[in-house]
């Protein structure tokens, strides 16, 4: 009784403060993230979530898109399937959300928001999405970051309006898109008796100095270089936008001249009716630009200020 | 995780595993059912003349307490939608926790070779129970005791050499997770910062113990090792001996590139800020 009135209460409660992943869902996501490069292949999660905390336990991933035909059905079926046998072994098979590997935290577009706001509409509104980035990671940090749709976004979505009045009544900037929520990495006793193996047998094992590197300019030409990109499409939605708007003066333009000619007189009701109402550019295109480009001057001070430290050192260094 | 040779290896065979292999073993030990002292399960990767790479594994269901019973079907059925995500990962073979190798390891073994057309499965033990307090891994090839073709005495189970193969990525995960030995809690994720401080650290404490050592020999307290020592000199002269202009203008160059990018990048933002405080004073 208590434990069915708590599972009601944690579904319908949308608050969430925290997702704690296991080692194991760690080392699966570099994997098999690793395994499909230079290919982006995602994955499910599965755990529990309890309270305002989302439990991560395991997770697979799905297959690769080979066939498109029967791409939806059959990785449906493989879900489906794969959650089934997985819990002939006291496995969670409860769908937490999924994740998905990227290039330089370049994933902010509209088929991994349709994606995640389908599992936070359908399956559970704690579903997340943890972005996994390989190639930083490769510098010797590990990089993931958890993400979730905020509630006044899921609105929005609901209706599939953009346009400019909805937007700006309800006073989207660009961070209220997506949440991140903080991730904590927790581990079993004989997990952390693994560990403390791993550390005896071979000390070399977690010593890793790759992150003291100080030659990894590449890494931030190519930030900038997505940043300028950004904003190269971001001036191109703007360009979109001026043109809609010259278009519709024109076509008042037009109106107006053709009755004057015919010697009648133009109220404002009449000019707006007859003005055909072209498709606006949609909003969200701009406001996905934008935040990518916030994500990556955050990319740019956060590598900057770790070299800047790195050469700092080795000015001391050198003296 | 010994290393040891058996005189009954026809070629040299080597086995490398991969940590989540490990983990995804101790996974299935804890969520076991009551009464189960031990579990099982397959054991994917492949061979690479004569190494072996366990990449993958996932648990099978099984049951020994009247009568050894695998679950074949299960396992079918596993390795068929593994094989759908991972197509270059087949199977070689099988796990099991617990430190000994029984009358029913030999039946199971004898099932996993049938599944693989007659190759030979290794066989991986992870000790579980933690005898003299380290958890022991191995790895196993059974080999048949034969008198003559038509019988056969029984399996020979020898032990193959174990290595533990990570990757980079691998390793700043391992790193990651790692920092859960120290705080009995969940630990959040370590930032860049943590982990450079990590890393100098790390390089710190090497420096002082080469320093101690080399103190040591020079006052005559330790005998010194030659090959340490003509190690130690070739590491030295791999430094690369810079004048010391050419440091400081190296370094300022690369400072005063940074501070460009940085400001860059706050001038991109604040273009950003400001255009967004338009875009709401507009509406409004």
């Amino acid at each position: 009784m208590d434990i069915d009135e708590q599972i009601i209460q944690d579904y319908s409660n949308s608050k969430l403060d925290v997702v704690q992943i296991d080692g194991l869902v760690v080392l699966k996501i570099i994997k098999q993230c690793k395994e499909y490069l230079p290919e982006l292949v995602p994955g499910q999660l599965l755990g529990l979530d309890i309270g305002t905390s989302l439990e991560v336990s395991n997770c697979f991933p799905f297959p690769p898109r080979d066939q498109e035909d029967e791409n939806s059905e059959s990785i449906a079926d493989y879900q489906l399937e794969m959650m089934r046998f997985l819990r002939e072994v006291n496995i969670d098979s409860n769908t937490v959300g999924w994740y998905t590997p990227t290039y330089l935290n370049s994933f902010f577009n509209e088929s991994v928001i349709e994606t995640q706001y389908n599992y936070q509409a359908t399956i559970n509104q704690k579903c997340v999405v943890i972005v996994y980035d390989p190639i930083k990671t490769s510098q010797g940090t590990l990089s993931l970051k958890c993400y979730r749709l905020t509630q006044s976004f899921m609105e929005l979505f609901k209706d599939q309006s953009f346009s400019r009045e909805r937007l700006d009544q309800a006073n989207l900037s660009f961070n209220d898109i997506f949440e991140q929520i903080p991730i904590k990495i927790h581990n079993s006793q004989l997990i952390n008796a693994l560990l403390y193996e791993f550390d005896g047998a071979s000390n070399n094992l977690t010593n890793s100095f790759d992150r003291l590197n100080i030659s990894n300019n590449i890494y931030l030409e190519k930030v900038v270089e997505g940043m300028t990109d950004c904003l190269e499409s971001l001036n191109q939605e703007l360009n979109k936008v001026y043109i809609n708007q010259r278009n519709i003066q024109t076509q008042k333009t037009n109106y107006i001249q053709q009755k004057f000619l015919e010697g009648q007189k133009v109220d404002e009701d009449e000019l707006a009716s007859m003005i055909k109402p072209l498709n606006p550019p949609s909003k969200l295109t701009s406001l996905l630009l934008t935040n990518q480009i916030n994500n990556y001057t955050d990319q740019i001070h956060s590598f900057s200020g770790n070299s800047l430290t790195k050469l700092s050192l080795l000015k001391d260094l050198q003296k | 995780m010994q290393k040891e040779t058996s005189i009954f290896l026809p070629s040299q065979v080597t086995v490398k595993v991969h940590p989540v292999v490990i983990f995804n073993i101790l996974d299935h030990y804890i969520r076991r059912n009551v009464g189960q002292d031990r579990v099982i399960g397959t054991l994917l990767g492949f061979n690479n003349d004569g190494v072996l790479e366990i990449r993958n594994c996932f648990p099978v269901v099984h049951s020994e307490t009247e009568q050894i019973a695998v679950e074949m079907e299960y396992q079918r059925k596993m390795l068929d939608l593994h094989l759908k995500s991972s197509p270059r990962e087949p199977i070689i073979g099988w796990y099991a926790t617990g430190n000994d190798i029984n009358e029913n390891s030999v039946h199971i073994n004898n099932f996993y070779r049938d599944e693989m057309g007659n190759s030979t499965p290794i066989h991986l033990t992870v000790d579980t129970g933690l005898t003299n307090d380290t958890m022991g891994i191995h790895a196993y090839m059974a080999h048949n005791l034969s008198l003559n073709p038509e019988s056969s005495l029984g399996s020979y189970f020898s032990q193959l050499p174990l290595e533990i193969l990570t990757f980079e990525a691998e390793n700043a995960g391992l790193e990651s997770i790692a920092q859960t030995k120290y705080d009995q809690q969940s630990t959040s994720l370590l930032s860049e910062l943590e982990s450079l401080q990590g890393s100098l650290t790390k390089l710190d404490e090497m420096l002082e113990s080469i320093t101690s050592y080399i103190e040591s020999v020079e006052k005559g307290e330790i005998q010194g090792d030659p090959r340490l020592g003509r190690f130690l000199a070739k590491t030295i002269q791999a430094l690369p001996k810079a004048n010391a202009q050419v440091m400081d203008k190296v370094i300022n160059n690369s400072v005063k590139d940074l501070l460009m990018i940085v400001y860059l990048s706050s001038l991109t933002r604040s273009q950003l800020a400001v255009a967004t405080k338009i875009s709401h004073s507009l509406s409004n």
